[in-house]
């Protein structure tokens, strides 16, 4: 059965026109956050205060910002700041949540309950709310920054795992090794991980996208990555200002925000579709 | 009323987890909250003082049960930096969050119902694709870029509305605007992912071929069905908006709940966002329980 899936999985992905367009995109992002030294014009973070909020120039083609720094510098050396603060927080999160996940399925009864309860928890703090909350107590930075992106997606992975890990723990070929004495960590990795990988590939995409407007919420907020680093959401958080003077500089880095989860959901769309026919 | 009760009490579990993951901000890293709170340069007087005034002297446990007695009451502290009772400064900033909450979830309804239905009566068609590529794009827009460019459009560049503030009821046009079509893609993708199930539900067959014109169908029998989930998810992004609307309250600056807490953040006034946070997770939590009554008591197959 896995065979079939893996030869027909990349197919159907490829089928599915919206989530190639948004896979390609999303190369395109990792291209710039590796060759950013290479591609881009100036050092994102030199002050020229002669030329601030300049608009598109052959020097600057996307303008400069308020301490005349390129505008399309930090664009590029933000992607990477993005994506290692939703690909970091979310494989944290995804640890985490799979391990609660197994284990609630695996234990059942109390255990169970106590882990169904820790997520309806976490899900109380809606929206941005646990990333804030997790902020307040490490204060702003980006290390808070990541560990706050891991606390918003974990409930749903956690959830996620659990939900196709119980159907996994019911089936023959469990029971069977259970009943053979198998180890539960073998039991575990050989028959109910398998089943959960699809839906937590599908789902941890969709999370990636989410994970990038959280972070770049934060230092929007001024509570995630601090200046002068360059990051999407910060560059934004002067945006009052950038829209009378050079309104470029803050059009280009929400496009770069929107783009980026935008292509997430639809790759996760895609991979969903791809990985389970049925639905 | 039993099943009301019952989802009442239902919440309790929840929101005492709530509170004790609010409690934790001020104490999951080690050091002194009190030092943090001072600042960098206090001293050891104000340090002292404000250790007193959080009551860090006693033991976490103990502190715990103050914490909860008293919140239960009512009483979140007092705020570091201001002195005065946050409950207060929550009472204050309440209203505004509130208010943009519900208008925006207002105009999410008029513009999704509307968006949905209109995408699944043209199913597969080029109406259809329109509009899920819309709301696809706006559910993944940062919800302050969206407000900041309708305000570089109609205050800068058109000079229609107030960019900032929130003194008349025309500084509110940009920041519901901007909530509020930002909830209408999703509650846009709900209605007509619903509205498409139930199309192709049994009895909507039976009312075709008993001769009910199209239009009475979509109107009556499937928007009917269709209107427990698209309420439940309206009732969601009420909650929701609570803590969504921080970003956008802060391009507009507008002085609500969530720019008290990210100030308070910023500040490192721990009772002021323990309030803050508090407030707005009990809400939620409250609210989609209320969401969950209202919906079982419009639909007898939801009760439990």
């Amino acid at each position: 059965m896995t065979a079939r899936a893996g030869t027909g999985a990349p197919a159907r992905f490829l089928r599915h026109r919206a989530a190639v367009a948004g896979a390609v995109c999303l190369g395109l992002v990792v291209i710039a956050a590796i060759g950013a030294p290479w591609l881009a014009p100036y050092d994102p973070l030199v002050v020229d205060l002669a030329n601030n909020f300049a608009g598109p120039s052959a020097m600057h083609p996307l303008g400069t910002d308020q301490l005349g720094r390129d505008t399309l510098s930090r664009l590029l050396f933000g992607a990477r700041v993005s994506l290692l603060l939703s690909v970091g927080g979310v494989l944290s999160a995804l640890a985490i949540g799979a391990t609660l996940g197994l284990a609630a399925a695996w234990a059942g009864g109390w255990t169970d309950r106590a882990i169904v309860w820790l997520v309806d928890v976490l899900l109380s703090f809606p929206d941005i709310l646990l990333a804030i909350a997790v902020i307040a107590a490490l204060g702003p930075g980006t290390g808070s920054t990541l560990v706050a992106v891991a606390a918003y997606a974990v409930p749903t992975c956690a959830r996620v795992v659990r939900a196709s890990a119980l159907t996994a723990v019911g089936r023959d070929s469990v029971v069977a090794a259970r009943a053979l004495g198998a180890s539960t960590l073998w039991i575990i990795r050989k028959h109910v991980w398998p089943l959960c990988v699809s839906p937590v590939v599908a789902q941890t995409t969709v999370l990636l996208g989410k994970a990038v407007l959280v972070a770049s919420g934060l230092s929007f907020l001024g509570l995630g990555v601090q200046p002068p680093e360059p990051e999407w959401g910060a560059m934004l958080s002067r945006g009052r200002d950038l829209t009378r003077t050079a309104p470029l500089g803050a059009f280009a880095p929400g496009v770069a925000i929107t783009l980026v989860a935008l292509s997430f959901s639809l790759v996760g769309d895609g991979l969903r579709d791809a990985l389970d026919p049925k639905r | 009323m039993r099943h009301a009760a019952a989802a009442v009490l239902r919440t309790v579990p929840t929101l005492l987890g709530v509170s004790v993951l609010v409690f934790l901000i001020m104490h999951a890293i080690p050091g002194d909250p009190a030092a943090i709170a001072a600042g960098l340069d206090a001293s050891p007087e104000t340090v002292a003082a404000i250790r007193e005034s959080l009551g860090l002297n006693r033991p976490l446990h103990e502190q715990f049960g103050a914490f909860l007695s008293r919140t239960l009451r009512g009483d979140f502290g007092v705020s570091i930096r201001t002195g005065r009772p946050v409950i207060e400064e929550v009472a204050a900033r309440m209203p505004y969050t509130l208010l943009l909450s519900v208008a925006s979830v207002v105009l999410a309804a008029l513009v999704g119902v509307t968006a949905g239905v209109v995408a699944a009566v043209r199913h597969q068609r080029w109406l259809d694709h329109v509009v899920m590529t819309l709301t696809l794009v706006a559910v993944s827009t940062p919800s302050y870029w969206l407000a900041l460019m309708l305000m570089l459009v109609m205050a800068v560049w058109l000079g229609w509305l107030p960019a900032i503030g929130a003194a008349t009821p025309r500084h509110f046009v940009l920041p519901v605007l901007t909530l509020g079509l930002q909830s209408a893609g999703e509650v846009a993708r709900m209605t007509r992912a619903t509205l498409l199930d139930v199309l192709g539900d049994e009895f909507l067959r039976a009312a075709r071929a008993r001769g009910v014109s199209s239009r009475r169908m979509l109107w009556r029998h499937a928007l009917g069905n269709a209107a427990v989930p698209i309420a439940t998810v309206l009732g969601l992004r009420i909650g929701g908006l609570l803590a969504g609307t921080v970003l956008v309250e802060s391009v507009f600056a507008i002085p609500g709940l969530g720019r008290m807490m990210v100030d308070a953040v910023v500040a490192r006034d721990f009772p002021m966002i323990q309030g803050g946070v508090l407030v707005v997770a009990t809400s939620y939590v409250l609210i989609n329980a209320a969401t969950d009554v209202l919906a079982a008591r419009l639909d007898p197959r939801l009760r439990t």
